[in-house]
């Protein structure tokens, strides 16, 4: 398993994650009134804590994404990265078995959006995967850094 | 045997100090060889067993039962430490070169310290993440024509049947041919009403509707027979957010347009261009 932890694999996993999150998150920056519906749609969250989704989850995404495609505190990046793709699964799989019809974050009127959400399910955990193997698996590197030494605690 | 392998590195490291030229750098190569490969070999290994051991002893007054038989450990006193390969370096050169100028210290001190630094940096830096997310989000929010509530306020998705009505491009038509006065709301961009609108359409763009949403166009839908909103494709969400937006101005429900303007286009009905 210590090929996980190639610093060049994390470099690249990075990258496509990073551009995922940004090309996420630049629709939501633009206009975040279309989320706040959206999230309303998953019937999940009381009205309050919507809106404080809408107004800071597309700059997370923003930020997650350049962290992970510069390289810059990735695995912090690859932490918050973890954290959305966690509840973004979750909500997908709630609303998957409650059969409640959310498609792609969109309004839909098609009866198939159950099987949409489980795929959506499916389309998300391989980022969440990605997400994970740079969060644990610290690359080796010449000279021991702090963020990144490999440690005993794990 | 035990450290054989560890003191030869270091003994050639040392020599290599004292050489110049082409040969210092042939020499240099071969110990950073060696020294990757005792590091590759004993680092995670070494790392393991010390955080197993924790307490521990200090590494040079143990034993290694379960050690290889080829180059398993740091040459005395060189400790064995978590995440301090390149501090056992730095230790065993000056201890054998010259008088030591650094004394080993406790492996439990040296693995807590750099537990606690990767932690803390890990935390700090996860932590800046969140205050840049929120300092960004709360100075976009404040942009005069981006802000949201901070708190909702019991707001609900726009709901078929209660804020608009679904109606396919045929069903439109038929519509605009049967009604004298039938207003149909376009939310894409200029430019892509440029290449085509449905004939008579009025552009409306729900990210600027406190600007084109006026007094006059509320008064000239308000009157119309129907209301007839469209997009450019399948996802309705922004055009039922404007239907709602104009139910909650007063307006009877509107009608959403299912496939958008490319489904208009595909049906073969008429569409308007802009003259070039």
């Amino acid at each position: 398993m210590s090929w996980l932890s190639n610093r060049w694999l994390h470099r690249a996993l990075g990258v496509v994650l990073g551009g995922i999150f940004l090309y996420a998150a630049h629709d939501k920056i633009a206009d975040p009134r279309p989320l706040l519906t959206i999230i309303w749609g998953y019937r999940l969250l009381p009205a309050g804590p919507i809106n404080v989704m809408a107004i800071y989850m597309p700059w997370m995404e923003l930020l997650v994404g350049l962290g992970l495609l510069l390289g810059i505190r990735r695995r912090a990046a690859a932490f918050w990265a973890s954290a959305m793709l966690t509840s973004f699964i979750a909500a997908l799989l709630v609303n998957a078995v409650r059969g409640i019809n959310v498609a792609c974050g969109c309004f839909s009127t098609s009866s198939t959006d159950v099987h949409n959400a489980w795929l959506l399910v499916l389309r998300d955990l391989p980022m969440l995967i990605v997400a994970l193997t740079i969060l644990i698996f610290v690359p080796k590197r010449g000279e021991a850094q702090p963020e990144q030494a490999s440690s005993p605690q794990r | 045997m035990q450290h054989a392998c560890g003191v030869a590195v270091t003994g050639v490291a040392v020599v290599t100090l004292r050489m110049a030229g082409r040969p210092r750098v042939l020499a240099a190569g071969g110990v950073a060889r060696e020294a990757v490969r005792l590091a590759l070999l004993q680092g995670v290994i070494g790392v393991v067993r010390q955080a197993r051991r924790l307490p521990a002893r200090r590494p040079q007054a143990e034993a290694d039962p379960g050690g290889s038989d080829e180059c398993d450990g740091w040459p005395e006193p060189a400790p064995r430490r978590a995440g301090t390969r390149w501090h056992a370096h730095r230790v065993t050169i000056t201890q054998i070169g010259v008088a030591p100028s650094l004394t080993p210290v406790p492996s439990r001190a040296w693995s807590v310290l750099a537990l606690r630094v990767m932690t803390r940096g890990f935390v700090r830096d996860t932590v800046l993440y969140l205050i840049a997310a929120l300092v960004l989000g709360t100075a976009a929010n404040l942009l005069p024509n981006r802000h949201l509530a901070w708190w909702g306020k019991g707001q609900e998705p726009p709901k078929e049947g209660v804020d608009f009505e679904l109606l396919d491009p045929v069903q439109a038509d038929a519509l605009r041919a049967s009604l004298p006065d039938v207003v149909f709301l376009d939310t894409r961009s200029a430019a892509e009403a440029a290449t085509g609108k449905v004939p008579g359409a009025s552009l409306l763009s729900y990210t600027d509707l406190r600007h084109q949403l006026t007094a006059d166009l509320l008064s000239k839908l308000g009157k119309a027979d129907a209301v007839v909103v469209y997009g450019s494709s399948d996802e309705t969400d922004v055009e039922q957010l404007l239907a709602q937006e104009l139910r909650r101005h007063g307006l009877a429900p509107p009608y959403v347009m299912a496939g958008g303007f490319s489904a208009w286009a595909a049906s073969g009905l008429e569409v308007e261009r802009k003259a070039s």
